[in-house]
């Protein structure tokens, strides 16, 4: 009998899970109208979050336009045509592999951090100590967090997007050798505005994405380190599954309307 | 910096570990099962979305210099091998047993086990990190599999639906070469073998109680990503300029 307690458990756990995300998601946006919450925390998140996740973007971002134009080195070889690596190389990055590796680096970096600090606060009862002070850990804590979240990521993005294209361009010059010229030509002929746009659709979600699950794991912590250990797994195991099931929604309504 | 060198440390402890056979088989075992089958589920739902947005995007690219989709499935399925099954493998189980390698290490490193372990002349890198480098290898290489299968077929119903691309067109291995094979498998090991190395070393870098063991799985989880991204350039420009 011990399975059907399982399921049932299991069944339990995952709505809680979805239910807990939606109403930290709803306290949030009732906390932007009107737009109350600490500008000061604001600015410091921004510096924290987007300003030093630069290098590590850029990093990534890099690789990954490395790897794309390297993966469609056989098919230019086989059918010669140089224009695919662009292509390829240009709008994988720009409205797939980008937003979605980039979120995935920034929920390890910001999210998980997010869990962990909320958790602590938790642990060592700083925020039952907020609220004896009549300070609202939403508009103290989590909402500012969440703007700070949902600009860096788009903003982010568009660095991203930048390098990605430079790896790519480098690596079809000196692997494939496809003159630089050829490349922009191929690139500027696909439609690439679009793809910048549903980039940034999609890094705006998983910036809410990110933020909500990081909030609602973090201030969900029991039980000293191992519970803050554990709420960081599941807030990037959560966050993860989240951005590819909204990555293919976006992706299909895109194509659904118009794409 | 200071990882880097613990993690070179932590490699060669465990290399002369397994090579005395100081191994534990029922542990590894046990960490082959949290690590590879109760990772199977997330592995497995994410993707299957990966595999239907890889039909999508490969599908849109593909209309604007081919007049029909009947290399869709034999494209995506050779991408499929040599790149995306490995590297979202990796990143998932960088993302899943990562952390929870670094979060099981920290604590017991701020809990003062580990400590006790090595007052106990017990070997830590030998009784923590040796069956979780093993189980973890293990894992990356059958959860790369599962994942292949599961985006494989999800993209062959968003092809059947979305582009009518026949399942039997679909299911087609022309582009597959043994060089593809070669190259995602020796990713998925690569990942796999990796990452316990990189989440155990920030681990057991953990200290200050509960800040320091959510410090360590922040670190872990970003640096074991960055570690499969990278592992996986390197091997692909390798196979494609070397052999």
């Amino acid at each position: 009998m011990q399975w059907v307690s399982s399921i049932g458990k299991g069944t339990l756990d995952i709505t809680e899970l979805i239910g807990g995300l939606f109403l930290t998601l709803a306290r949030v946006l009732r906390s932007l109208v009107p737009p109350r919450f600490d500008t000061y925390e604001l600015r410091r998140q921004l510096y924290i979050i987007g300003v030093r996740s630069i290098p590590i973007v850029i990093l990534t971002a890099f690789v990954v336009g490395i790897i794309m134009v390297v993966q469609t080195a056989t098919y230019v070889h086989k059918t010669g045509a140089t224009g695919f690596a662009a292509a390829v190389g240009g709008v994988a990055v720009l409205s797939e592999i980008g937003p979605a590796l980039i979120g995935i680096m920034f929920s390890g970096r910001v999210g998980a951090n997010a869990t962990a600090e909320f958790g602590t606060m938790v642990v060592s009862e700083q925020v039952d100590a907020l609220k004896a002070l009549a300070i609202d850990p939403m508009r103290f804590l989590v909402v500012p967090r969440f703007v700070a979240i949902v600009v860096s990521l788009v903003l982010l993005t568009v660095i991203g997007d930048v390098f990605g294209i430079l790896g790519g361009m480098a690596t079809s010059h000196f692997v494939l050798h496809i003159d630089w010229q050829s490349f922009v030509n191929a690139l500027l002929e696909s439609e690439l505005l679009d793809e910048l746009l549903v980039g940034l659709i999609k890094a705006a979600t998983f910036g809410v994405v990110i933020s909500v699950v990081s909030t609602t794991y973090g201030f969900g912590v029991k039980g000293g380190a191992r519970g803050v250990g554990r709420a960081v797994n599941g807030c990037v195991v959560t966050t993860a599954l989240g951005i590819f099931m909204l990555d293919y929604v976006i992706t299909y309504l895109w194509f659904l309307w118009g794409g | 910096m200071k990882t880097l060198v613990l993690i070179v440390r932590l490699l060669s402890q465990s290399l002369w570990s397994i090579g005395r056979l100081r191994v534990n088989p029922s542990e590894v075992l046990r960490q082959y099962f949290e690590a590879g089958v109760r990772s199977i589920l997330f592995v497995s739902v994410t993707m299957a979305f990966i595999g239907m947005l890889g039909v999508y995007q490969t599908a849109s690219q593909m209309a604007k210099v081919l007049p029909e989709f009947s290399v869709l499935g034999a494209g995506v399925i050779q991408m499929g091998i040599r790149e995306l099954a490995p590297v979202m493998t990796g990143l998932l189980l960088s993302i899943r047993v990562g952390t929870g390698y670094a979060a099981e290490i920290g604590t017991m490193k701020v809990t003062d086990q580990i400590e006790a372990m090595k007052l106990s002349n017990v070997d830590p890198v030998e009784w923590l990190v040796v069956p979780r480098l093993l189980a973890s290898t293990g894992a990356g290489l059958s959860l790369g599999v599962v994942g292949a299968v599961v985006g494989i077929a999800t993209g062959m119903v968003v092809a059947y639906t979305g582009f009518s691309v026949l399942p039997d067109t679909y299911l087609s291995l022309r582009f597959v070469r043994m060089h593809d094979l070669t190259m995602g498998v020796t990713k998925c090991l690569a990942m796999g073998f990796a990452i316990p190395l990189v989440s155990c070393a920030c681990g057991f870098e953990a200290e200050g109680g509960s800040e320091g063991v959510g410090r360590a799985t922040t670190k872990a989880v970003v640096m074991s990503s960055m570690v499969v991204i990278l592992l996986d350039a390197f091997i692909s420009v390798f196979w494609e300029v070397v052999m």
